[in-house]
C-alpha cells in the first residue's frame, strides 16, 4: 500500500515537472551546441590556448578558470593584483571532491554541477512558486522561464549560480514544509556559493513569521536559525580568509582588483561613468539593459501581489553589486532574483505569448553563447 | 536552539573550506612577499648580460587612454614597448631582454600566473651578486626564468634565464620613483652604451 502511494506519488510528481524538465533539457541541448560551435569555429585569441584543448573546454571560460585553479590549488591573495579570493568556496570545494572521487576534469566537473543543478532549481523554483504565488500555471510558466532564461548559459558554464539558484530554492521550499534545520543547511551552502545568496534571509524570516503562531519554542528556535543561517555563513568566508592567508579582508580586497569597491555612492559612480565605459566595454550595455528590464519584472511582481520579502530580496540581489561602483555582470547576478521570473509567469497569459518567449529565449542563448569571447558573463 | 545551531553553520562552514582548501604553503606565500615588494614600485633598472653582450635598462610603467603600458629604453637606444598584449618590437631576444629587465607589474603577473596555474617552484637559499637571497625557479614555466629575490625584504635582485637559445642574467634595482632620478637613470642608461 505504501509502495503504492509513493509509486502514485511519484507518477504525479514527473506529470508535474515534465514541462519545466523538457525546457530544461531543450534549453540545454541547444546551449550546449552553441557551445559545440563557438569550440569549433570561435575566435582563438580570446580565451587562454589551453580550454581549446579539450571538447567544450570552452564551459570553463572566464570565471571558470579561476573556479578551476581554486579548485586545484587552492586560494591565494597577491596584493595589488586580480586573486581569485574573489570568488566564493562551495563551488570549487565541489569541483575538486568531484575530480577526487570520480576523476573528472575540473571544468566537466563544473559544467556537469552547473546543469545538473538548474535542473533540481527549476523544479524546486516551479514547487516554490505554486507556493508563494497560489497559481500552478504562473509557477509553470515563472520555472520554465527560468530553464530558457537569456544569460543562463552561464548555468551550462563552470560557473556556480545555477546551484547557488537550486540551493536557495530548496532552502525556501524546506521552510515552507516547516523543515528549518534542512533549511538551515540549504542557505548555509547557498551563501557559500554565491554571495546575492544571503539575500535568502528575507523570504526565509517571513515564512518564518507567518508560522510563528503555529511554532513551538524549540521549532521557533530552529526557524530563527534558518533565518540567520545564510548571514552567518557568508561570515565564515572571511573566518576561513583570515586562517588560511591571514587576511579576514582578501574578499573586498580582491574585488577591488576587478574594478569593485564597496561603498554609499557606488550606484551613483557606476551610472556617472557608464556613458563613457560603454564605448570600450558593451558588455555594460548589455548588463545595463539587464538591470533594468529586471528591475521592471520586479516592480511587476510586486503589483502582481508577490509579497515584500520577496520583492526586497530580489532588489538586494540586484541593488548590491551596484554599490560596488559597477553595472558589470549584473546580468548574471540577477539571475538569483526569483521574482524576476515569477514576474514573467504573471505577465503570460496565452499558451502562443509563452512560445514565442521561450523561443525568443532559446535564441538568445545562443547569441550570447557565440558573443562570448566578446561580451563576458 | 538558534544559537547552538547557528554556532555549527559558523564551524561547519569553516572547517568544510579548511578541510577542502586548505592553505598555501610557504613557498606560494614567499612568491606573496615578492608581488607585495614589486606593487610598491612602477620602474626598475638592470644591467644585463644577455649572450655576450652587457646592456642596462630602464624600464618604467605608465597608463596612456586607461592602458598600461610598460617601456624599457636600453643603454644602445633601442626601446621595447609592451602595452599588455603586444611587444614591439617582437623577436625572441627582445622577449628575453624584456624578461631581463624585471619591470614590476610583468613580472608581477607572471609570477602570479604562475601560482595560480599551480606551476612546480623550487626554492633554494643561495649567494647572488654578493647578496643573501632566495632562488624561484618554475621548472615548467617558458622561458624558464630563474628569480633571485633578497631574503630579508624579499625584493628581486636579480633575473637569469636559464632555458633557450638565449642566455643571459640581470642585476635589478627597484626604488627611484621620482621623475628626476628616472631621468638621470635613463642618461646613465645611455652613457653605458659602450659596455
Amino acid at each position: 500500500m505504501t509502495t503504492l502511494a509513493l509509486d502514485r506519488a511519484v507518477s504525479c510528481a514527473r506529470s508535474r515537472w515534465r514541462p519545466m524538465l523538457l525546457w530544461w533539457a531543450t534549453s540545454r541541448i541547444v546551449t550546449l551546441l552553441a557551445f559545440v560551435l563557438l569550440d569549433a569555429l570561435g575566435p582563438r585569441g580570446h580565451f587562454l590556448a589551453v580550454l581549446y584543448r579539450e571538447p567544450l573546454g570552452v564551459l570553463g571560460a572566464w570565471d571558470g578558470v579561476w573556479y578551476g585553479w581554486i579548485a586545484q590549488h587552492g586560494y591565494i591573495i597577491f596584493p595589488g593584483i586580480q586573486s581569485n579570493t574573489a570568488f566564493f568556496p562551495l563551488f570549487p570545494i565541489l569541483l575538486r571532491v568531484l575530480h577526487g572521487v570520480a576523476g573528472f576534469p575540473y571544468t566537466v566537473s563544473g559544467a556537469l554541477v552547473s546543469n545538473l543543478s538548474l535542473a533540481v532549481a527549476v523544479v524546486a523554483f516551479y514547487e516554490l512558486g505554486v507556493r508563494v504565488l497560489g497559481d500552478r500555471d504562473a509557477a509553470r510558466r515563472a520555472a520554465c522561464f527560468m530553464a530558457v532564461t537569456p544569460m543562463g548559459f552561464v548555468f551550462s558554464m563552470s560557473y556556480p549560480e545555477s546551484l547557488a539558484l537550486a540551493l536557495t530554492s530548496l532552502a525556501l521550499l524546506a521552510a515552507f514544509g516547516e523543515r528549518w534545520l534542512l533549511s538551515a543547511a540549504l542557505a548555509t551552502a547557498a551563501a557559500l556559493a554565491r554571495p546575492e545568496a544571503g539575500a535568502v534571509a528575507l523570504p526565509l524570516a517571513a515564512i518564518a513569521w507567518s508560522a510563528r503562531d503555529g511554532l513551538g519554542p524549540g521549532p521557533r528556535g530552529r526557524a530563527l536559525a534558518a533565518v540567520l543561517a545564510a548571514p552567518v555563513a557568508l561570515a565564515t568566508y572571511p573566518l576561513y580568509l583570515e586562517w588560511s592567508l591571514h587576511d579576514a579582508s582578501a574578499w573586498g580586497q580582491a574585488q577591488a582588483h576587478w574594478g569593485r569597491a564597496f561603498r554609499l555612492s557606488g550606484p551613483l559612480h557606476a551610472l556617472e561613468h557608464l556613458p563613457r565605459k560603454i564605448g570600450s566595454e558593451p558588455v555594460l550595455g548589455r548588463d545595463l539593459v539587464f538591470l533594468v528590464l529586471y528591475a521592471a519584472l520586479l516592480l511587476v511582481a510586486a503589483r502582481r501581489g508577490v509579497g515584500a520579502a520577496w520583492i526586497a530580496s530580489g532588489a538586494l540581489v540586484l541593488g548590491l553589486p551596484l554599490f560596488s561602483g559597477s553595472v558589470e555582470s549584473v546580468g548574471r547576478f540577477g539571475l538569483l532574483a526569483l521574482p524576476v521570473y515569477w514576474a514573467v509567469g504573471l505577465l503570460l497569459r496565452s499558451r502562443r505569448a509563452e512560445l514565442v518567449l521561450q523561443i525568443g529565449s532559446l535564441a538568445l542563448l545562443v547569441v550570447w553563447v557565440i558573443l562570448l569571447p566578446y561580451l563576458w558573463p | 536552539m538558534a544559537g547552538a545551531t547557528l554556532a555549527v553553520v559558523l564551524g561547519v562552514g569553516f572547517a568544510v573550506q579548511a578541510a577542502a582548501l586548505g592553505r598555501p604553503g610557504a613557498k606560494p606565500m614567499l612568491v606573496v612577499r615578492v608581488v607585495a615588494q614589486l606593487v610598491n614600485y612602477h620602474d626598475s633598472r638592470a644591467t644585463m648580460t644577455v649572450g655576450r653582450s652587457r646592456l642596462s635598462a630602464v624600464c618604467r610603467q605608465t597608463w596612456i587612454h586607461h592602458q598600461r603600458e610598460v617601456t624599457i629604453g636600453f643603454g644602445d637606444g633601442r626601446t621595447l614597448i609592451d602595452n599588455g598584449t603586444t611587444l614591439v618590437p617582437t623577436g625572441q631576444l627582445e622577449i628575453d631582454e624584456f624578461e631581463l629587465a624585471g619591470c614590476p607589474r610583468p613580472l608581477t603577473e607572471w609570477l602570479a600566473s604562475q601560482i595560480n596555474r599551480g606551476a612546480p617552484l623550487d626554492v633554494n637559499a643561495t649567494r647572488v651578486f654578493g647578496k643573501r637571497v632566495y632562488r624561484l625557479r618554475f621548472p615548467t614555466a617558458r622561458p624558464e626564468l630563474e628569480l633571485y629575490v633578497s631574503r630579508r625584504g624579499a625584493l628581486p635582485v636579480a633575473l637569469r634565464i636559464a632555458s633557450g637559445a638565449i642566455r643571459g642574467m640581470s642585476e635589478l634595482r627597484y626604488g627611484f620613483g621620482s621623475r628626476e632620478l628616472a631621468l638621470r637613470f635613463s642618461e646613465e642608461a645611455r652613457s653605458m652604451r659602450a659596455w
